[in-house]
């Protein structure tokens, strides 16, 4: 559906939390499609990995939090590591799922990724 | 006795292929049509991918053509005629009115392009919109300052305006406004800070040593948006202009307020560059850019022999390009000159 | 949804091209710069919605999905696209074939079947392709009731068709071939697709549809291009 690109970056909540957990690198996304290529679970997802990114760009918020794909990612970081600009998908899409849980939003899929719910919903556990 | 060479047209070609000549104490005829040196490189502000101010780098090499005894610099002139074959010319130069006959051994052409006027595209509404203009009309607001007037604003840059478009425009790519758009946004982001600068593009073709580089900075370093999808169109709504296209990485129609509306405007080939190859004798192909004898082996030579060609008046190309097609020119036209 | 490109095939793309030939250019132009949708209206007001993506789809062969998708009967003909196109595809007459395709598959006959009443009483009995009954509210509060400028200007209140025209427009109906058409309509019936399963879907999809007139079955479709705002799997 047609949205507005925000000219005020500061209002873009949801960039500016993402880049403050540590993810300075998210403009030098090249969208060359890699990820979403390679992903497991990417014929589940609704959104791949790079659709995510530019919608953080452009502060889609409402299209982010209720998508599919941030609960369905297993965290496997072999986006990470196959990605030409190192991008750290799982510590985007971890922020995103913390993001969710203070608006309360409940994941809107019946897979949910087990390590996620296993680890008590605390994003931040999952890092190595 | 060695023989004169003509070369026609005193842009960046034209200049680099006749002090090359001159600096191998050849006499040299330089037919310019208009009253000054330089060419579409008199509009420019800056150069990519290093950010230079482009007219010290310009009036510099004027200079060297401008203080050469060996070359005759003919302004508000034109080629009426030509007769004989290689090494042989006889020519006639129309100079502010007055015939002069002269006789040369070889002709270097350097007539360079122009900038497509997007008057078909009435969706963007140039010419209709205040606040719509061409890349070249960015570069003379960038070089007299009018930009700084955009603080805190969106400027939008459009790709693709007259290129790859068989409807309005031209299909072939015109190579350079990947690049110079990212220069353009990067001037503004230099020049004015504040202002947010939205690139759409189609692809990016930055086909040059360094481009992709100086566009990767202008996303990474300065800020700028690049988004995917080619603009459907520009409407006046109230004091702004309200910017109308798809992200096709999202596949989401998307709007956007803009204050300023840049459109990279296709290069195409001068107006009367069909009627220059009539009186050489020369081919262009269908668009109006001269034909090479051999697109890959003889770049610079064209259809018929001792006329050899350089700069964009063979193809879109960046000013390094014409400079070094302008002196490979010179070099090859050396052998008919006696 | 993960996609298999070698259950792709462009024989639907090469039966259709003899035919769009003069009228159309070939839909492997496309640049997929997204100025469609970028101006398109109905992509503007519907998330899923978007020409590029369904050229995209033409051309691979990926007609499957198209031919079952809502999405190809989202477009309502402004011509936009075509407009604005800069190899110039005339996107709404591929719009008009793809239905064809559909319908022949068994596709979207509930929307044609909508058109039933306007086509067969107006059209066909009065001879006048406008819907008395059904005015535009906002034309009406905008220039007032078509009636009563009608009337105001001295004509009488509906348009008058003749008798003969009628029996022309019944004529031309009859040669075109729309009548047998009509009838083919008449005989829609809808499937109950609330009591499908994943099992009775996957063979309701893959089977062809009895073509005789008068006993036309329809099957449900998908979004197929994203997801809609319900959030629902399907039409």
């Amino acid at each position: 559906m047609l949205y507005k690109i925000g000219s005020d970056q500061k209002k873009n909540r949801i960039l500016q939390k993402i880049k403050s957990s540590g993810n300075d690198n998210l403009n030098q996304c090249l969208q060359c499609y890699k990820c979403g290529g390679m992903c497991q679970k990417s014929d589940k997802f609704d959104y791949t990995p790079r659709q995510i990114l530019e919608q953080i760009i452009d502060g889609l918020e409402e299209s982010i939090l209720n998508s599919r794909a941030i609960w369905i990612c297993e965290t496997c970081n072999e986006c990470k590591i196959d990605c030409p600009v190192a991008i750290n998908f799982k510590k985007i899409m971890a922020s995103l799922r913390e993001i969710a849980r203070e608006e309360g939003i409940e994941p809107n899929t019946e897979e949910v990724n087990r390590k996620f719910v296993k680890k008590a919903h605390c994003p931040k556990k999952e890092d190595d | 006795m060695s023989k004169k060479a003509l070369v026609i047209g005193g842009g960046i070609a034209g200049i680099n292929a006749a002090v090359e000549l001159a600096n191998n104490d050849k006499l040299v005829i330089l037919v310019e049509k208009n009253g000054e040196l330089g060419g579409n490189v008199n509009d420019m502000a800056a150069t990519f991918p290093e950010l230079d101010e482009a007219q010290p780098l310009l009036d510099e090499q004027k200079s060297k053509v401008e203080d050469n005894e060996n070359i005759d610099i003919k302004f508000n002139s034109e080629v009426i005629s030509v007769s004989g074959k290689a090494g042989d010319f006889k020519v006639e130069i129309n100079e502010d009115g007055n015939t002069v006959a002269e006789e040369v051994g070889a002709i270097i052409v350097a007539t360079g392009f122009n900038y497509m006027e997007p008057n078909d595209y009435s969706e963007y509404g140039y010419s209709r919109l205040d606040n719509v203009v061409t890349s070249q009309e960015y570069e003379r607001m960038v070089m007299n300052g009018d930009i700084k007037k955009y603080s805190n604003s969106n400027v939008v840059f459009v790709h693709c305006v007259g290129s790859r478009d068989r409807v309005k425009g031209y299909r072939y790519c015109s190579k350079i406004c990947c690049t110079y758009s990212a220069k353009h946004a990067l001037l503004l982001k230099q020049e004015v800070p504040s202002a947010n600068a939205f690139v759409f593009y189609i692809d990016i073709r930055a086909l040059g040593k360094g481009y992709e580089e100086f566009i990767r900075d202008a996303i990474e370093d300065y800020g700028v948006r690049y988004i995917r999808g080619r603009v459907s169109k520009v409407i006046n709504k109230e004091d702004t202009l309200l910017v109308k296209a798809e992200n096709s990485l999202i596949g989401n129609p998307v709007e956007l307020n803009a204050d300023l509306v840049v459109l990279a405007s296709a290069m195409e080939p001068q107006k009367d560059s069909k009627e220059l190859a009539e009186i050489l004798g020369i081919e262009t192909d269908d668009y109006g850019f001269y034909k090479e004898a051999q697109s890959n082996m003889e770049p610079v030579k064209s259809s018929k022999e001792g006329i050899f060609l350089a700069g964009s008046c063979t193809a879109p190309l960046e000013i390094r390009e014409s400079v070094a097609m302008g002196k490979a020119a010179a070099s090859e036209s050396l052998s008919f000159l006696g | 949804m993960l996609e298999k490109a070698n259950d792709w095939s462009d024989t639907f793309y090469d039966k259709w091209k003899p035919i769009a030939m003069g009228f159309v250019n070939g839909a492997e132009k496309c640049l997929q710069c997204g100025k469609c949708t970028g101006q398109c209206p109905a992509a503007a007001v519907n998330p899923s919605y978007n020409p590029r993506k369904i050229i995209y789809d033409l051309v691979n062969g990926n007609i499957k999905r198209v031919l079952s998708s809502v999405e190809l009967w989202q477009c309502f003909f402004c011509s936009g696209c075509f407009a604005t196109c800069p190899v110039d595809i005339n996107f709404p007459f591929f719009v008009f074939m793809l239905r064809l395709g559909a319908m022949s598959q068994g596709f979207g006959w509930e929307d044609v079947k909508q058109l039933e009443k306007y086509a067969e009483k107006d059209y066909l009995q009065d001879g006048i392709t406008v819907s008395p009954e059904e005015r535009n509210p906002y034309v009406i509060e905008e220039r007032g009731d078509i009636a009563d400028i009608r009337q105001k200007a001295g004509m009488p209140r509906q348009r008058e068709v003749s008798d003969e025209a009628i029996a022309e427009i019944n004529m031309i109906s009859d040669l075109s071939g729309m009548t047998n058409f009509m009838k083919k309509i008449g005989g829609v019936e809808l499937y109950d697709c609330s009591k499908c399963t994943p099992k009775i879907e996957e063979k309701c999809k893959s089977k062809e549809l009895p073509k005789k007139v008068g006993n036309v079955k329809t099957h449900y479709r998908f979004y197929n291009y994203g997801v809609p705002i319900g959030g629902a799997d399907n039409a």
